[in-house]
Formats: structure tokens, C-alpha cells, sequence
């Protein structure tokens, strides 16, 4: 029967732990203690710490220190202490307890993290961060009019590129300092991955407002997309860099994409009363090579105006109300 | 030998009354012309001015529509004063209006008033006669100004007297009078140097001898009633008349639609350093119906752009292209009472030339005038990799019939060459 002493940080982390064969252990500065705290408002010989034979608790007992002891937060000199109690003598937190306690059984190994093996291939990491650079280049060179020449491309897409590495950095620093494996191969690969599947979608958009007539239905399907695009990457960017519980981490995740969502949705909720003179539509087009639909008629087409009409109409309507 | 000379001295009388003419019509008429003011019924201050002048023993008086159309929109904030040429002023009655040809007929109390009232001509004068402008420019007391009977306005879809003689703000509603001081016309506009332009005789005579009182409640129906005639008969001029072609790039483009749409063509060839070449051509109707200060109507606009470059590859060029058509302005002006806001539907549409467009049809209501619309169309063409025609059309005003057949028409209109 040995007594466990784990020394804790504030946040609860253990920082050492040792064991000991004794039915009493002593705690102190003084060097002849069995657990040595090097804390300047411990005593040198503050308080020791004895086993009762049969019972899962050990009985504290304070030295007569000048600042005391305290068991989870309140103040005491004689206490039974179990797995379950902090003590803290000084600015030091500790758990005193028997190595008989109990503790949880395994968690089962996620399939998902042997999985996801394959994403912290450096390789992979460099050819994701490739292609990425070549849409960026690709779209700012083909949304130009004017002469662009390489120095001009590769300084927009190396300065988005720069700028979308502050997110893995970030969340590598936070494993880092979580005590965790910063796994920043894998975030800089799910970055790319989220980046490039945007960029698909907005030309996916593109492509389909340019052929088809439902272009607001389009905007808001797209939207949903990219919603569901970020909820997705924001949860794996939280499962690799910590180990919360799934419950935690779609919280967190549900969160931060409603944040977002409110951000790019506001504009569509507030002020959509105000008169503005000019149309507001969407004028995409793309080169003939990309129409995948029959274009309509004439008279179709001017036959359905009856629904702007119809619509217009109810307008007035509920206006002059 | 004594028909000539009886022929010959009458002649000479005729030239010395008209010599005459000048200096006496305002002597003659002077109490029978007045200042129209809208006076703002909260501070009693006049917030516009305009002329107007007696037709009637009964107290009839003419002025433009636009004068009065304060009144017409708000009748419980303004009324309408008149001052006249001894300075005693009243209000006056609104009897009835015509936004399409810009006139107003008044009523005075018959007791207030002194003096001939101005008799109207039996018919327009010759092209070439003098005839006078009579009103009240810039508030600075009734005047009038000489000029030339010039005909009816060419190539115009409202018939205007095109006179040579400077008419001034402040001198709408007043009236143009040929040598014996009988109505012609009324003062409406100026396109600047000594161009004016006069509503006609037949205009005033329609609207005097109407006699129909307007309710102050049946103000908005009676536009509506003019407005819808009017859009009706224009549509239908312009889609009866056969449309004249002409080459537009690799387009072949109607080129005048009416008589009364002016066009004007334009290209980019001389300048430097653009990247993709455009001609094009652009018709305007260039007249509006004036509704209020906020609001005009009645306008039409066609435009037709063909757009190609070789230096921009088919990803660019059809980048280019979609900024290019983002934006569009409505032909007319209009505040939010007035219109709603635009809705659009769009699709690529293949007409009977087997031109395929990828076009945006937009429309807007009024408010206030059932089955009235501002109707907006652009498209751009989606046949070849390196150019495109652009198609765009503004009509201010139709009904949705009309939007229909003119949209059906406009954009079957295009073929390649």
C-alpha cells in the first residue's frame, strides 16, 4: 500500500507525481521531507500525511504551519483526504492519495486519428499548398484586364498565402501550449484542403449561375456549402490540436461557424427594405465551352416576367396596406 | 387695278398692326396674365412659380402641369396662388391636367378678374411668322419675348412648337401669341440658345374645351388613365413600325426603332492602351413625362455595345464581360414613394436567330399607378470565345403587356451577320 503525491499546476494539469512505501510521508521544504516543495510560504516541515489501513482516505495533519492548509479552498489543520481533494499548502496544489484509487478504463483508440495518418505527410503538405497558390494565381490573373506580369501574380497569392498561415500557426502554438503534440503538418493540410475546396465551390457557383436561371437559390445553396465546409474544417482543426470531448468540440465548432454565419448573413436581414434605384442581379458569365444547359426561348422567357410581375404586384400590396 | 389696290393697302395695314403688335399685347392682355405660385400651406412661403394666363370670361386659366404638380402629389400641404399684373393674388381651383402634354386648366373666381382674356387662334401660324412669348422669368415681372414660328418639332413623339426665342425658368405656363394676340401655344421648355419649345395649339384647345373637373381624389387615377393611353399608343407605334438593321461587329443590330428614338454610335478605336474594342450605338427618346420633382417617366433607352479582344484570353475576356454588365442604371429618375425596388429573373436565352444571350430582365411597379413598370433588360451575348454583344433597353412606364411584346421583339431583333 503506497501513498501517491501529485503536484498541480493551476489549471489542474499534473506537473510531478511520486510514490511512496510508508504509512506516513512528511511535506516540506526542509530537504529531510519525504515530498520537497520549493515554495517560500511552505514550511519547512508542514504537514504529513498518514495511512488508515482499511479505508480508501489518509488523514492530513498540519505541523503548526504559519499559513496553513487548505482542502479544496477551506482552511484546516486534521482532515481525511481522498483522490478527490486539493490541497494546497502555500502556492502549491497537491492530490494526496492511496495507489489503490481506481482509475477510468481505456478509451477506445479513434479510428478517425489513423485515418486522418495520411495528412501529416509532408509531402502532401507541399503539393496541397501548390495547387492552392495556382487557383489564387490563376483567379487574380484571370480576373484582370490590364497587364499583370509574375512579380504582380506571385505577390497576391504568396501575400493570401501568408495570411492564411496564421491560422494553423495559431492553433499549433495552442497544442504547444496545451501540452499537446502541435501536429502542425496535418493543420497546414486541412487549411489547404478547406482553402481549395472554397475555391472549388465559388467556381462551382459560378459555373452554375452562369447556367442556370435560380441563380438566388444557387447563392444560398452554395452558402449552406461552404457553411457545412467550415463547420467541418473548424472541427478538425479543434480534434488535432486537443483532446476535448466530442461534446465540447461540436460546441465550439457550432459556434464558430454560427459566428460567421451571422457575419455574412447580416447584411441579408438588416436593411433589406431600402429603396435602392438600380437593379441588383447577378451578371455571371463564363466562355461558351462552359455551358452544360439548352438555352431557352424567346417567348419562354419573357413568358415567365409574369412571375416578377405576379410578385411586383404583391409588393404594391402589401405596400398601400 | 382696284382689287390690287385695295389688296396692296391691306397688306399694309396688316404689316403696321404686327409692327405694332410688340409693343401692345402686353398693354392689351396685361391683366389677363398671371404668376402661378405653390404656396406651402405650413409656412406660407411660395416654393415654385410658374405664368398663366385667362382664356375665359368664366375664369379659365392655362398653365403647364408641372407647375401645379406639387399640388396634384401633396393637395393638403400647398395651394395655388395667382398674382397678378396689379399685384392682387388669390388662389386658384385645379379643373383638370395633362401630364402628357405638360398643361393645367385653373379656375379663377370670374369676380377678381378685368380686362379681354386671350382668345385662342384658329389655327397654327405659318412656319416663318413672328409670334411672342409672354411669362415671368426668374420672378422679375411679366415680359415678352419675340421670336420665330418654327413648326412642329421633328422626329418627336409629343408634338412640340419649335420656336426660336429664349424661353426662361419662371416662364412655363405662359403663353405664346401669334401678331393679333390669339393663342398658339404654351410655354413648356428650352434646349438652350434661342431654341424654346411650345406645347400646340390642338394640345390646349383638348384640354380647354374638356371642361372636366377633377377630383382632388381622382388626382393619381386621371395620371394613370393618361399615363397607361400613352405608354399603349407609343409601344404600339414603335413595334408596328419595321425595325432597320444595321452591322454591329459581327452583329447585325436594329438601328432605329422609331422615328422619334434618336441614336448615336460610338467606338473606342481611338484611344490607347485598352485591351478589347467596342462599338457601339446608343437611341434615346429623349423626352420624359414629368410627374413630380422626384419622379419622370415615359423614357426609352436602346443601347447595343459589341465588345471583342484579341489581347485578352476567353477566361478574361468573359470576367470582363460580367463586371461589365453588373451594373446598370434605370432610364428615368424615381424616389422610393414612388417605385419599388427592381426584381430580376435571367437565363440564357436563344432567339430566333439562334443568338444565345445570357439576359437579365428586371422590372419595377409604381406605387401609386396599377400595372405601370420600369422595365430594365441587358444581356450579353454567348456565342464566340473573343467577342460579344452587348444588348441593353430601358423603357420607363409600360404596361406588363407591353414590356412583354417589346422585350419579345428586342430580343429576337439581334442575328449575326
Amino acid at each position: 500500500m503506497a501513498i501517491v503525491v501529485e503536484v498541480l499546476s493551476r489549471s489542474g494539469k499534473v506537473l510531478s507525481y511520486q510514490a511512496f512505501e510508508k504509512e506516513t510521508i512528511s511535506i516540506g521544504r526542509a530537504y529531510d521531507n519525504d515530498v520537497r516543495i520549493d515554495d517560500p510560504y511552505v514550511e519547512p516541515s508542514h504537514l504529513s500525511v498518514s495511512s488508515q489501513d482499511d479505508s480508501n482516505t489518509l488523514i492530513l495533519n498540519d505541523v503548526d504551519s504559519l499559513n496553513g492548509v487548505k482542502i479544496n479552498g477551506i482552511s484546516g489543520q486534521n482532515a481525511l483526504i481522498g483522490f478527490d481533494d486539493i490541497v494546497t499548502i502555500g502556492r502549491t496544489r497537491l492530490r494526496i492519495f492511496k495507489d489503490s484509487q481506481n482509475v477510468a478504463p481505456a478509451v477506445i483508440l479513434s479510428k478517425l486519428e489513423e485515418k486522418m495518418e495520411w495528412l501529416s505527410m509532408r509531402r502532401i503538405c507541399a503539393l496541397l499548398a501548390f495547387i492552392f497558390i495556382g487557383l489564387v494565381s490563376a483567379n487574380f490573373y484571370f480576373n484582370s484586364i490590364v497587364e499583370v506580369n509574375i512579380s504582380q501574380i506571385m505577390k497576391v497569392s504568396l501575400s493570401a498565402t501568408a495570411v492564411a498561415c496564421i491560422w494553423p500557426l495559431c492553433f499549433a502554438l495552442l497544442s504547444i501550449l496545451a501540452k499537446k503534440d502541435a501536429h502542425i503538418v496535418t493543420q497546414f493540410n486541412l487549411l489547404w484542403l478547406f482553402l481549395i475546396c472554397h475555391e472549388l465551390m465559388s467556381y462551382l457557383q459560378a459555373l452554375l449561375q452562369f447556367n442556370l436561371s435560380s441563380v438566388q437559390f444557387i447563392y444560398w445553396f452554395i452558402l449552406l456549402l461552404k457553411g457545412i465546409l467550415f463547420f467541418a474544417f473548424l472541427w478538425f482543426t479543434l480534434f488535432i490540436a486537443f483532446h476535448q470531448s466530442r461534446a465540447m468540440r461540436n460546441g465550439i465548432s457550432i459556434a464558430g461557424t454560427a459566428l460567421l454565419a451571422m457575419y455574412v448573413l447580416a447584411p441579408h436581414f438588416f436593411n433589406t427594405q431600402n429603396f435602392v434605384a438600380a437593379p441588383r442581379y447577378t451578371s455571371q458569365v463564363l466562355s461558351p465551352i462552359f455551358r452544360i444547359t439548352a438555352p431557352e426561348s424567346t417567348e419562354a422567357f419573357v413568358e415567365r416576367s409574369e412571375n416578377l410581375i405576379e410578385g411586383l404586384k404583391q409588393e404594391v400590396e402589401e405596400d398601400n396596406k | 387695278m382696284l382689287r390690287i389696290i385695295i389688296f396692296i393697302s391691306l397688306l399694309y395695314s396688316q404689316h403696321t398692326f404686327s409692327q405694332q403688335t410688340a409693343q401692345n399685347l402686353f398693354s392689351q392682355y396685361r391683366s389677363s396674365l398671371y404668376q402661378i405660385q405653390m404656396i406651402d400651406k405650413e409656412s406660407g412661403n411660395k416654393s415654385s412659380i410658374g405664368s398663366g394666363f385667362r382664356v375665359s370670361e368664366n375664369g379659365d386659366i392655362i398653365s403647364n402641369y408641372h407647375v401645379i404638380s406639387d399640388f396634384v402629389y401633396f393637395p393638403d400641404k400647398y395651394r395655388i396662388q395667382y398674382l397678378d399684373a396689379d399685384g392682387n393674388t388669390g388662389n386658384l381651383q385645379l379643373k383638370n391636367f395633362d401630364v402628357i402634354n405638360d398643361l393645367s386648366l385653373l379656375q379663377i373666381d370670374p369676380a377678381q378678374t378685368s380686362g379681354l382674356p386671350f382668345k385662342l387662334a384658329d389655327n397654327l401660324p405659318l412656319q416663318g411668322s413672328n409670334i411672342y412669348s409672354l411669362g415671368n422669368p426668374h420672378d422679375l415681372g411679366m415680359i415678352v419675348v419675340p421670336g420665330t414660328y418654327n413648326g412642329l418639332k421633328k422626329n418627336s413623339f409629343y408634338q412640340r412648337i419649335h420656336f426660336t426665342g429664349s424661353i426662361n425658368p419662371g416662364m412655363s405656363g405662359g403663353p405664346a401669341v401669334n401678331g393679333l394676340g390669339q393663342i398658339v401655344g404654351v410655354n413648356v421648355a428650352t434646349a438652350g440658345n434661342q431654341i424654346g419649345f411650345l406645347i400646340p395649339l390642338p394640345k390646349v384647345k383638348a384640354l380647354f374645351y374638356s371642361q372636366q373637373q377633377i377630383d382632388a381624389k381622382d388626382y393619381k387615377s386621371h395620371i394613370q388613365k393618361q399615363l397607361q393611353q400613352n405608354q399603349g399608343k407609343m409601344v404600339a407605334q414603335i413595334l408596328s413600325t419595321p425595325w432597320s438593321h444595321a452591322p454591329l461587329g459581327k452583329a447585325s443590330v436594329p438601328e432605329k426603332i422609331s422615328d422619334f428614338i434618336s441614336c448615336w454610335g460610338g467606338s473606342n478605336a481611338s484611344e490607347k492602351d485598352v485591351k478589347f474594342l467596342s462599338v457601339s450605338s446608343r437611341c434615346r427618346i429623349g423626352e420624359a413625362i414629368f410627374l413630380n420633382g422626384r419622379l419622370q417617366t415615359g423614357e426609352i433607352e436602346i443601347e447595343f455595345e459589341w465588345l471583342t479582344s484579341e489581347q485578352l484570353n476567353t477566361f478574361q475576356f468573359h470576367n470582363f464581360l460580367t463586371q461589365k454588365i453588373a451594373f446598370t442604371r434605370p432610364g428615368n429618375q424615381a424616389g422610393k414613394n414612388d417605385v419599388t425596388n427592381y426584381r430580376c429573373q435571367q437565363d440564357i436565352v436563344s432567339n430566333q436567330h439562334q443568338v444565345s444571350q445570357k439576359s437579365i430582365l428586371c422590372a419595377r411597379a409604381y406605387k401609386d399607378f396599377d400595372d405601370l413598370y420600369d422595365v430594365l433588360f441587358i444581356s450579353a451575348s454567348n456565342d464566340f470565345s473573343d467577342g460579344s454583344l452587348i444588348s441593353h433597353f430601358t423603357l420607363a412606364g409600360v404596361s406588363a403587356d407591353s414590356m412583354k411584346q417589346f422585350s419579345n421583339q428586342f430580343m429576337d431583333s439581334m442575328s449575326w451577320q
